[in-house]
This record gives C-alpha cells, structure tokens and sequence, in this order.
C-alpha cells in the first residue's frame, strides 16, 4: 500500500509540475499576443508574398509576427486542427477556396462584416473581381463576409501560338471539338514528341480541378443548386465524360499520372500544344533559361461546347480564425496587404497574380511580358465558376477523382464511372446532410 | 524523522519516486492516446458543424461493406508480400556474397547501406522524376535496349509494382545488414562437421547456415512486414493511391479519411484494423521466434 501512496505522490508532483510549466507557457504567449500576428499559410509564391507582406508589416507597426508554413498537402490539416479546437493558435489562416465553406460553416471564421463597418466600409472593396467577392462570403455571394481574397487564381487554357496559327486558330480554340479536332492532327503528326493536347490525369484533386472546365462547358452540373440531388446521370454529364476520353487519346502515354508541373514541363519542352492549366506557370513559360518556347505560349479563356466555357476558380483567401488572439490587427494587416498597391509589388516580386480589377489593369504591369497573361486572366477570373459550395468537397471531388481516374487510365468506361459516381456521391451527400 | 528512519524509507521509496516521472510519461504517450483513440472510433463528427455523435460500432460495422478499405487491403497485401520476399531473397544473396572476403568487400558494404540511410520522402521524389514518362531516366535506359513507352506509376497495371521497386531498392540494405550481422556471429563449428561429412556448399547452406540463421532472417522479415503494412510516404508522394486507385494503401486512405474528410471516428476504426492486422502477423513470427530461441537454448 505505501508503494502506491509514494508513487502517486510522485506521479501527483510530475503531473502538478508539468501543468504549471504549460500555465507559465500559455501565461507568457497571452502577453505577447497583444500586438502579434501569427499567419498560417502554404509555403508556395502565394502564400511567401503573404508571409513576406506581413514581415514588412511588423516592421512598419513595430509589432512582433509569426510565420507558420507547410506544403499545401500538410497545411489544411494543420489550419482545421487549430479551428477546430479552437486553439487560437493563429491571427490569420491563408486557405484555398475549396476549403471555405466547410471553414465558414463550422463557424471557425470571425465575421469580418462588424470590422468594415467600423471603419465606416459597406464591406469588400468594389474594386476586388465579383467573382473573387463572392467566394468570401458564406453563404455563397450572398452571405457574410468571412475572408478577404488575397491572391487571384483562375484556369486559363494555354496553346502554342506557332503550331494553332498552321490550323488558322491563331487565337486559339473556339470550341472543344476544335481542340479535339486539331489536337488529333497535331498529335498524329507529331511522332511522340509533340502532343495535341495534355491532360492533368492524377487521382484525386488534379483530374476533377482539370475536367470541370469541360464538365461545366457541355452544360454538366454536379449538383442541383440547393445540393438536394446529384446530377451526373445526366445526358449532359456523359458527353463531357466520353469527351474526356477522347481528349486522353489524344493526350501523352502516361496522363494518368500528369499533375499541373508536368503539364507545365511538356509546355516547357516544346512537346505540347494545348492544356488547361494555373497562371503561376505562365512566368517560366517566358524565361529562356528555363524555356524553349519563348514567346510562343499564348492564353485563352476556356472554350465553349454546349455553353461558354468557364474556368475553375481558386483563389488564395486570407481569414481571421474565431478563436484568433489580434482580430483587429489581423483584420488592419490583410486591409493593407490586399490593397491594390500590395497586390502589384507580390505580383513583381512573386509573380502572383491579384484579386483587383485596378491591379490588372496597372500599365506598368502590362507592359512586361511575364504579365502578358494578366487580360485573359481577369477575364477568365470574372467568368470562371467556384466548386460547389459544399463542406465535405474534399471527400466528394475525391470520390469523383476516383472514377475519374479510372476513365483517363482506360480501366472503366464513361457511363459505368458516372454511375459509380452518382451512387457513391449520393451516399456522401446523405450523410453530411445535404441530401435528407 | 530521524536520520535511520529516512534512510529505511528512503532505501524502500526511492525506487518508485525516481520511477514517477517515466511512467507517468509513458502512460501520457501511450495509454492516453490509445484510450482516446478507441473513444474517437465509437463516435461520428459532422464535418458541417463539428458535432459528435456516439454511434457505437457503426464505424467498425461500415468497414466490411468499404470497397475502397478491401482495395485499399489488397494492395497493401500484395505491397507487402511481393516486397518483403524479394527484399528477403536479395538481401540474403548479398549477405552470402559479401560475407566471404574479397578485395572491395568494404566499398561494396558502404555502397549496398547507401539506399537506406535516405529518407524515404527523398527517395520518392527522385524516383518520381526517374519514372517520368518522356524525360525519366529509367525509360531512357530501357530505350537502349529497345523497350520502349514504360509506363511505370502512370499504368494501373504497373503502379504498384513500381512503387515496390523503390520500395524493394531502399529496403533490401537493411535486410542485407541483418542477415549479414547474422551471418557473422555463426560457429564455425558446424561449417567444419560439414566439410569433414563431405557436404556440399548447398547442403551447407540448406542444413547449417538456414536453420542457425532463422532467428536473424525472423526478425528482419517481422520488421520489414510491420513497416510495409503501414506503408506511407512514397504512395503519398508519388501517385496520392492513383491511378484508378491501384496504389491506395491502408495508411494512405486512414490518413485521407482523418485528414482529409475528416471522418475521424472512421479513420480510427481503420487503424485499430490495421493494428489488429500488424499484431497477428507479428505474433506468428514473435512466437516461431521464441520457439527458435527455446531450441537454440
């Protein structure tokens, strides 16, 4: 008996000692915290031109800050487990678009709204892409305004403007039966070193963020607009998918690996001539040390089918956690470093592309060729089309990718992917919910 | 208290004070993450509000109609039993060789170790850009020899077994280094009997060498099984389970389903299957172990 009365005496004095040390700890960080910013953000150019920006800003403000980064595959599991919790480990949050709603509709966001109007703003600046304005609102461009789009990301469909002017599209495709159509030329022509079209046909994010643009242009929805009812056993739906496959023979051996570098790399080489992809390439495109096909490279709005064509957005959005410690410097910081004269110096020095109309329309910026791209890209930002505004879309695009994949790999046909799709996506919906 | 008393007391507590502090650690480390992982397993958390929801065994219950958790089995099934055996019978055969001297024999050592000392993420990028389709390395050097269009990770068919390549690359090293420490420490004893009895090289190796070798081949292969089972980091990086979801591990999908979807109660479900899974396989050859040792004694 005295073995156990000593022991847990012992045990008693470790475990009281251990909470006083944690107490000093959180003691110490509350003090700190009144004038800290502490930003969670991906450790790419978008989320390095943030972290930058507020560098400079904690030496303006004569302020402490903090910097907290990890890879995109490891930042949304670090940002939802101090949301969740509610640790308030973090003033501001960098997340991808994608992620929002689920953010916003777990109420782990602080509602910016009372902020601006303290500062007598009706909300976002007119001056921010509608598009870009209504992703930072919960519900979806009607709601609250929960995060302020901080860098500007939409698809652009980039073509080789040499090879496209030999098939009198010097502009580009119209249509997607006319990439079909030349790309098959061009591929069939090219002996394996010059492909028609390339595809992202990597499982999970990178197919489904590539096949939506295509989806969406035959007239394809995922779901019906209040989310009670998936909608892939459409008509619509089919043809997109068949289109895809088409595209996949077209397209070099091995897409169904392909994510967005090697995309870019086949661009880079002179091996592809056309592809959807994201603008943060488009730089390297004009670098001669890095490129062969300077100059060559030209941007286009994606092409239409049965509809205009319509890019995916994915806008970086910069929030402030429920739970943050400096809500309001948090909130006076992403004003300043989303203001159109900060916008401008990330994208010189980052390459990233904005959010404001002004930033794209800024002649200095205009007249460098790595920002050629900048008037397609507000064009296809002001058209493009959010992903469903849905809180599990991780789960449900991955579903997606899945079957997908499956079709760019050649191992199950279009209408057996969509019905797989269908069934298992219902299910997903029924269980957060949606569907009843 | 006098000075004989504390001494006494001292001579009979001491032991459990100067103890405390680990165990108590211990128990921090292990007993409560497992305790809370069990609790986590029995309840759903809507990835709407983030309400929890006690539902008993649903989470264990919804594993047996999973077809992406049977998928998932079968490829970590196949990832373990193709790579464990042939890391197995290269590693032996380069055991055997480097254990008989020749010039070099050192070199050759530091060379075959090399793989192993790489972090397995390093590992999975580089051969990510060996694979790659047109400007991979590795199709070039089969173009010499006339093979050409290799698919690798890109092909459903051979995804897996090209993830086991690299697998099978970085990991025979340690069987290597096991068997030959193994090797080693025999008598020569035996070996000598043999000659004397006119036994050939493989009727040495079958009725000396394998048999007084079983405990050191037991124990890498158990090694190698309980690492490969919950094999993560060069699916994650280089195919994310793809493509048509032939690379799909157990880790990878716990992970997905945690971290990803937040369906944690089920993710942990999956992991005390795949701890259920790691244990039984390690008790068949924990317990042959214990035999052998009983007989060696």
């Amino acid at each position: 008996m005295r073995k156990f009365v000593v022991f847990g005496c012992a045990a008693a004095l470790v475990l009281f000692a251990s909470a006083s040390a944690f107490a000093g700890g959180s003691k110490e960080q509350g003090n700190a915290a009144g004038g800290q910013i502490v930003l969670a953000t991906n450790n790419a150019p978008e989320g390095n031109g943030i972290a930058q920006a507020l560098r400079q800003w904690g030496q303006m403000k004569g302020i402490k800050v903090e910097i907290v980064d990890a890879p995109y595959s490891n930042i949304y599991e670090k940002e939802v487990l101090d949301l969740s919790q509610g640790t308030g480990l973090y003033d501001i949050v960098l997340l991808d678009d994608p992620w929002f709603t689920q953010f916003a509709e777990n109420k782990w966001l602080t509602n910016l709204t009372p902020y601006f109007t303290a500062m007598g703003q009706g909300g976002l600046s007119s001056d921010f892409i509608d598009k870009s304005q209504a992703i930072c609102k919960y519900p979806y461009a009607s709601g609250l305004i929960y995060a302020f789009p901080a860098v500007g990301n939409a698809q652009m469909f980039f073509f080789r403007k040499d090879i496209l002017a030999q098939y009198n599209l010097p502009t580009g495709p119209a249509t997607w039966d006319d990439v079909y159509n030349v790309g098959k030329k061009i591929s069939d022509s090219g002996g394996g070193n010059l492909y028609g079209y390339a595809l992202r046909g990597q499982q999970g994010n990178p197919v489904v963020a590539d096949f939506m643009p295509l989806f969406w242009s035959f007239g394809a929805k995922m779901f019906s607009d209040d989310f009670t009812q998936v909608t892939l056993n459409t008509p619509q739906a089919l043809n997109a998918v068949n289109f895809l496959a088409k595209l996949v023979s077209i397209a070099p051996p091995g897409s169904a690996s392909f994510d967005a570098d090697q995309l870019a790399q086949y661009e880079l080489e002179g091996n592809v001539a056309m592809m959807i992809n994201w603008p943060a390439f488009a730089a390297s495109f004009s670098d001669p040390t890095k490129s062969k096909v300077v100059g060559k490279v030209g941007y286009s709005a994606i092409p239409s089918e049965a509809t205009i064509g319509s890019s995916e957005i994915g806008n970086w959005l910069a929030a402030i956690p429920a739970a943050a410690k400096n809500k309001q410097g948090a909130f006076d910081f992403l004003q300043w470093a989303t203001s159109a004269s900060e916008q401008k110096d990330m994208a010189l020095k980052f390459g990233n592309p904005p959010t404001r109309k002004s930033v794209f329309a800024d002649a200095d910026l205009l007249a460098q060729p790595q920002f050629s791209y900048f008037p397609v890209l507000a064009q296809a930002m002001g058209n493009s089309t959010p992903r469903p505004r849905i809180a599990n879309w991780n789960e449900v695009e991955n579903t997606f990718g899945i079957y997908l994949s499956k079709v760019v790999a050649g191992t199950m046909s279009p209408q057996d992917a969509l019905a797989g799709a269908q069934t298992d996506i219902t299910a997903l919906m029924k269980k957060a919910g949606y569907i009843k | 208290m006098d000075s004989k008393r504390l001494s006494r007391w001292s001579d009979r507590n001491l032991k459990y004070l100067l103890l405390a502090p680990t165990i108590v650690l211990l128990l921090m480390l292990t007993v409560y993450p497992l305790v809370f992982a069990l609790a986590a397993s029995l309840q759903t958390v809507s990835v709407r509000t983030g309400e929890r929801s006690f539902v008993g065994l649903a989470n264990f219950a919804s594993i047996f109609s999973d077809g992406l958790f049977w998928n998932a089995l079968g490829n970590t099934a196949v990832y373990t039993g193709v790579g464990v055996s042939v890391e197995f019978a290269l590693g032996l055969a380069f055991a055997l060789i480097l254990s008989e001297s020749f010039l070099g024999r050192g070199l050759f050592r530091t060379i075959f170790l090399a793989p192993m000392m790489l972090p397995p993420i390093v590992v999975a990028i580089t051969f990510k850009v060996i694979y790659m389709q047109k400007y991979g390395v590795s199709n070039w050097l089969l173009g010499l020899i006339g093979i050409k269009g290799m698919l690798w990770e890109s092909g459903p068919q051979t995804a897996l077994f090209s993830l086991i390549l690299v697998d099978i690359w970085e990991w025979t090293p340690f069987m290597l280094l096991i068997l030959l420490a193994g090797l080693q420490s025999l008598p020569a004893e035996p070996y000598e009997a043999a000659k004397v009895d006119g036994a050939s090289w493989l009727q040495a190796f079958r009725h000396v060498t394998f048999p007084l070798l079983t405990p050191a081949i037991l124990i890498a292969v158990l090694l190698r099984l309980m690492d490969t089972l919950r094999i993560f980091d060069q699916v994650f990086v280089m195919t994310g389970g793809g493509p048509a979801n032939s690379t799909e591990t157990l880790s990878l999908y716990v992970y997905q389903a945690g971290f990803r979807f937040n369906n944690v109660g089920y993710a942990t479900a999956m992991s005390f299957v795949l701890l259920v899974l790691t244990t039984v396989v390690s008790n068949v050859f924990i317990s042959r172990l214990r035999a052998e040792e009983v007989f060696t004694q």
